[in-house]
């Protein structure tokens, strides 16, 4: 058996170099789900018979001297709440269990068409909604570098995958942190691009002032490669918009001394975990030593932010998902006499806890008499911290956070108190309030083993300078494989 | 204040839920709980701020000119129930 390469990068080195082929690495890469995805539950459906086909195509194409596109024959996993026509798409919903898409979202058209191979579609919290991957209403993940933990949400799936080995990068989603925060608890790097950046054509809507879907991959060239390939406008969204020029890759080399990073010192009063402080410190002190300044500065309260985001997003979530009536697609209830029962009993069977608790609380927010008091106040608080980012973000390059207060956390842990699931967001859902991009990365690994990440926001466009940031912070380098998982490849 | 039974029942059937008893009492204490963290915004000012929930230049429209859409039978790919060229729903009003 040939070892998958770690990282995109050395992927597709190695296969112009002609040290891989592409339909036996695609083939290694399915045993390789096959063997390990039983434990860690990454995937809620894999593309296997698909996936070969396109191995042997591509390769056939590859033979012949054509160059199919920068990510030839990459396996990339894809999340299960962006469509990809032919292939079920759940959401990780009971509501859409046995819905076939009829199309493909452009992001993943954009991936295939740079010659990307999706191996298949990664589990999440139901809807999206969740920051542990425990609200599928399928099956929870477990975190590949310790399966009694979770691996984040909700893009814990991609994540798990990533951290694995079992796809070289995947897409995620992020409305409040759901690319981060795994990234985060899965040792990887994830871009949270500036909202519009990506089209969302085929992505099953959440909040959608908030959703992007993001890049998770080993490196911050993988993230870039792949934010290459997705972004751009898109005529079928008409919230997409023209990104900056593509990453150049070879910039991402380039220096950093000089720059100028703001550190909100207030946000680690807020309940951080010890060891996740001191890495977040070292991380500040080796920005130091690469010649970067670091500022101190004030920013919104966290909390406030928080909770800003707990009306907005639910109260877009509860308008989006009045489209899962029974219908037109998925789930419908059996044996109902009325229309009005038909919709009551296919939602209300249809839906899990998380998704329920969030349709009522955005119905809350948004009913006559509480409007005001919760989602036009929400509104404006938005608009106010938003001001406040880009203002402070004039006086330095970028702002440097911790990602998650804590580790990743046991499953179960947090599964009966939404306000402590909530909090797992706590420093990431500013980026989807302001809309301005964020990139998660990692800065080490706890005593017990487990990843550490931090956080980089930045202005408007800033993507490169971002994950220039990142790949200077990082030399380049992915986090060592969760130990398990390197054992059973490479002996 | 807290929510009464009452008013989850209401919200419920704004959002047609259909709830359990046991959900019903679990969701008032869990939106009991969000709703007091959400407090929070009330020591933020911010009268007189425009609420703007995105910021950079407005949607731009599109050309008004006619693009292949979804036949009849992709749209129907997913129906759990049709006759013919329609979604069937059980019935909205009674026979007479």
């Amino acid at each position: 058996m040939s070892a998958v390469p770690a990282t995109i990068e050395g992927f597709s080195g190695a296969r112009r170099a002609g040290e891989i082929r592409l339909p036996q690495v695609i083939g290694d890469c399915l045993d390789r789900i096959g063997r390990l995805d039983s434990e860690i539950g990454a995937f809620l459906h894999v593309m296997d018979d698909a996936a070969r086909r396109e191995a042997e195509a591509l390769q056939a194409r590859l033979d012949r001297g054509e160059e199919p596109g920068p990510l030839a024959g990459v396996p990339i996993a894809v999340k299960d709440n962006i469509s990809v026509a032919g292939h079920p798409t759940t959401a990780g919903s009971r509501i859409l269990e046995g819905f076939v898409p009829i199309y493909t979202a452009t992001a993943v058209a954009r991936l295939r068409a740079a010659g990307a191979i999706v191996i298949g579609k990664t589990n999440l919290d139901e809807f999206a909604m969740g920051s542990s991957n425990e609200f599928s209403a399928f099956r929870p993940t477990r975190n590949p570098y310790d399966p009694e933990r979770v691996p984040g949400g909700s893009s814990g799936g991609s994540a798990a995958a990533v951290a694995a080995g079992l796809a070289l990068g995947a897409l995620g989603t992020d409305t409040g942190g759901s690319v981060r925060q795994p990234a985060a608890f899965c040792g990887l790097v994830a871009l949270k691009p500036e909202y519009g950046a990506v089209s969302r054509y085929g992505l099953l809507a959440f909040g959608s002032s908030l959703d992007v879907i993001g890049p998770m991959a080993r490196t911050a060239s993988d993230c870039a490669l792949l934010f290459n390939a997705i972004a751009g406008p898109d005529p079928r969204d008409a919230t997409s918009r023209a990104a900056g020029t593509p990453i150049d890759l070879a910039s991402l080399g380039g220096e950093i001394a000089g720059l100028r990073l703001g550190v909100p010192a207030a946000w680690l009063a807020e309940g951080v975990d010890p060891e996740v402080r001191a890495h977040f410190e070292q991380a500040g002190e080796r920005f130091r030593s690469l010649g970067v300044a670091l500022v101190p500065i004030e920013l919104a309260e966290p909390s406030a932010c928080l909770a800003t985001y707990a009306i907005l997003a639910n109260a877009e979530a509860s308008s989006n998902l009045a489209r899962y009536d029974g219908v037109r697609y998925g789930y419908r209830a059996p044996r109902v006499e009325r229309l009005a029962e038909l919709y009551t009993r296919t939602r209300g069977g249809g839906f899990g806890p998380e998704v329920k608790r969030r349709i009522l609380l955005g119905t809350f927010v948004l009913s006559a008499g509480y409007y005001e008091a919760y989602y036009a106040k929400a509104s404006r608080v938005r608009t106010r911290i938003r001001a406040a980012y880009d203002a402070a973000l004039t006086a330095v390059d970028a702002i440097l956070a911790p990602a998650t207060p804590t580790p990743a956390f046991r499953l179960g842990e947090r599964l009966d108190d939404p306000v402590a699931m909530y909090l797992s967001d706590l420093f990431t859902v500013m980026a989807n309030l302001t809309g301005r991009p964020a990139v998660a990365f990692p800065v080490g690994r706890t005593r017990a083993g487990l990843p550490v990440g931090a956080q980089l926001f930045g202005g408007t466009g800033s993507e490169d300078l971002l994950l220039k940031l990142v790949h200077r912070f990082t030399g380049g380098e992915p986090l060592a494989l969760p130990e398990r998982c390197a054992q059973e490849e490479r002996p | 204040m807290p929510l009464s039974p009452e008013a989850i029942r209401h919200l419920a059937w704004l959002a047609r839920l259909e709830l359990r008893p046991d959900e019903a009492s679990r969701l008032q204490r869990d939106l009991d709980g969000i709703l007091e963290y959400v407090r929070v915004l009330e020591g933020v000012a911010a009268e007189g701020v425009a609420a703007e929930a995105t910021s950079g230049p407005a949607t731009p429209l599109r050309e008004d000119e006619v693009t292949p859409g979804v036949s009849p039978e992709a749209a129907l790919a997913n129906a759990p129930e049709r006759v013919g060229e329609f979604f069937a729903v059980p019935p909205v009003v009674e026979r007479t």
